[in-house]
């Protein structure tokens, strides 16, 4: 993993994802504003090509607290550990699919996506104090998060094809053919 | 050299995930302080970017605009020469009118206490919006240091500059949110539409005399159906709540006050916005499932909060200063 230019892109996608991404959101929709998580492209991306699980995981995690950082919610923190989790599922399944695949890329999107923001929501609604705190509402942005799941998969087939093209910039070379991955054990 | 030896990837990692299960129970006040500290290093790219975003909304709604046919331009085109008529009127008797109201004002100055706005109106331009698609909120450019405190609140108006001191200065203003956190340089608001806003405000009901509207009033223990008017027509207090979809809901309204689609929807005067601003639109209006005599509202915003830049943050003064200076502008 080359951290440098990660840092540069983690940065550039968070200013993305925080203004020109907007474009991409639906604001009025049956379910809430429906948009996608840009990071989390860059994270299943990662899952996919990289062959340390320990650099997976950290790189997880800076993604995560970025989105944290970005999003007002409740607390820090609940979005660097969601995706943490969710790399580290993708990293386990990934060597049941081809990953040059679409439908791979997509169904990995969705998996990723469903479990980091399942869960950032689930923390979020706890953390809320119980004045602001409903059921309904935690059902709404259930919907919400399971609509942004569908809308990120959607959209990771493209960023993962802009993604290849910089991949060295961002993974340094590796040795050998790959077998499985490392670190997170 | 001992201590970078032992320092490993998987230990880092350990370190990190401890890290972010603390600042998660430190809950909100750490996450605000963090947030903040992070805004300074996005702004100057941000602001860019959402330049952009705004610009490109706007000519896509402009493009996205029906258009007209031949006949409703010639329509539009005589009713726009009638209206530059009628303009060319009214700036004249404006101009006469605010002549006379100078002078009623400078002899006002010269042998009255001043009475103002208690307010500072805080330009700032919004430069970022939140990343995740859950919560509804923007990034200011103004922080503590620019004056911008937690629950103040965050207006949008037609005029960027110049604002005259008094009510007119939110006569053609819209509400757009609260601030929930400031750092010293960027403050975050909270937006109407929001699912964690609430406030206390007011239905204004505008009787129509081409549709006039039953209402129920009870005096003294006695009801009677009324048309509604001038007279009868007192603001509804109600609590409005954003629904995270883009508008507001207000819920437990009685049936009889007869809302209609169009009604207004103003602030209570609070200690942070001492004057009645506009929030939005009744949209529409529906029963209540729970109780039948209740209707449950659905309220569109009145500011176009996807093209959200400029705003003004309102700065309430202590009772001291605003008399003293006469408000500030």
């Amino acid at each position: 993993m080359r951290w440098v230019p990660f840092i540069i892109l983690v940065y550039v996608v968070l200013l993305v994802q925080t203004t020109v991404g907007k474009m991409l959101t639906f604001p009025r929709t049956a379910l809430g504003t429906v948009g996608p998580d840009l990071a989390a492209i860059l994270a299943v991306f990662l899952a996919l090509r990289l062959r340390d699980g320990a650099d997976l995981a950290i790189a997880a995690w800076v993604l995560g607290l970025a989105i944290d950082l970005t999003t007002g919610g409740q607390a820090v923190g609940p979005m660097a550990l969601a995706y943490v989790v969710a790399a580290a599922a993708v990293l386990r399944v990934r060597e049941a699919f081809f990953r040059e695949r679409i439908a791979a890329q997509v169904f990995l999107a969705m998996i990723f996506c469903l479990l980091a923001h399942g869960m950032w929501v689930t923390i979020q609604s706890v953390l809320t104090p119980s004045a602001g705190r409903s059921w309904g509402l935690y059902w709404q942005m259930l919907k919400q998060a399971f609509a942004l799941a569908i809308y990120t998969a959607a959209l990771m087939p493209v960023g993962h094809w802009a993604l290849r093209k910089c991949e060295r910039f961002l993974i340094a070379p590796q040795a050998g053919r790959s077998r499985g991955a490392r670190g997170m054990r | 050299m001992s201590l970078l030896g032992r320092i490993t990837k998987r230990r880092t990692l350990a370190a990190l995930i401890a890290l972010s299960v603390v600042t998660t129970v430190l809950g909100h006040p750490a996450a605000s302080r963090l947030q903040n500290l992070l805004s300074p290093l996005l702004a100057p790219f941000r602001d860019v970017g959402m330049y952009l975003t705004v610009t490109m909304r706007q000519n896509m709604e402009a493009a996205g605009a029906k258009g007209l046919t031949l006949q409703e331009q010639e329509k539009l085109h005589n009713e726009l020469d009638t209206l530059r008529g009628y303009t060319a009127y009214w700036k004249h008797e404006a101009e006469k009118t605010q002549e006379q109201l100078d002078a009623l004002q400078k002899f006002q100055k010269s042998y009255s206490p001043v009475k103002d706005l208690p307010c500072e109106l805080i330009p700032a331009r919004v430069v970022g919006e939140a990343s995740l698609p859950y919560t509804q909120e923007r990034s200011l450019n103004v922080g503590q240091d620019g004056g911008a405190q937690p629950g103040e609140w965050v207006l949008v108006t037609d005029r960027s500059k110049a604002l005259p001191s008094g009510l007119a200065v939110v006569s053609a203003s819209a509400l757009v949110g609260r601030v929930t956190g400031a750092g010293a340089f960027s403050a975050q608001v909270q937006l109407v539409t929001d699912h964690h806003f609430k406030t206390a405000a007011r239905i204004r009901r505008i009787p129509d005399p081409g549709h006039p509207r039953e209402i129920r009033l009870t005096a003294e223990g006695n009801a009677r159906i009324e048309i509604l008017n001038e007279k009868n027509n007192r603001p509804i207090d109600v609590q409005a709540a954003g629904d995270g979809a883009g508008g507001l809901t207000i819920a437990d309204v009685w049936r009889y006050d007869n809302v209609q689609p169009g009604d207004l929807v103003v602030t209570a005067e609070d200690k942070f916005l001492p004057l009645e601003v506009r929030i939005g639109r009744v949209q529409e209006v529906r029963p209540d499932p729970m109780h039948p005599d209740r209707v449950i509202i659905a309220v569109r915003p009145e500011a176009d909060l996807s093209t959200l830049r400029n705003v003004f943050v309102v700065n309430n003064l202590p009772e001291h200063i605003s008399r003293s200076a006469g408000g500030k502008k």
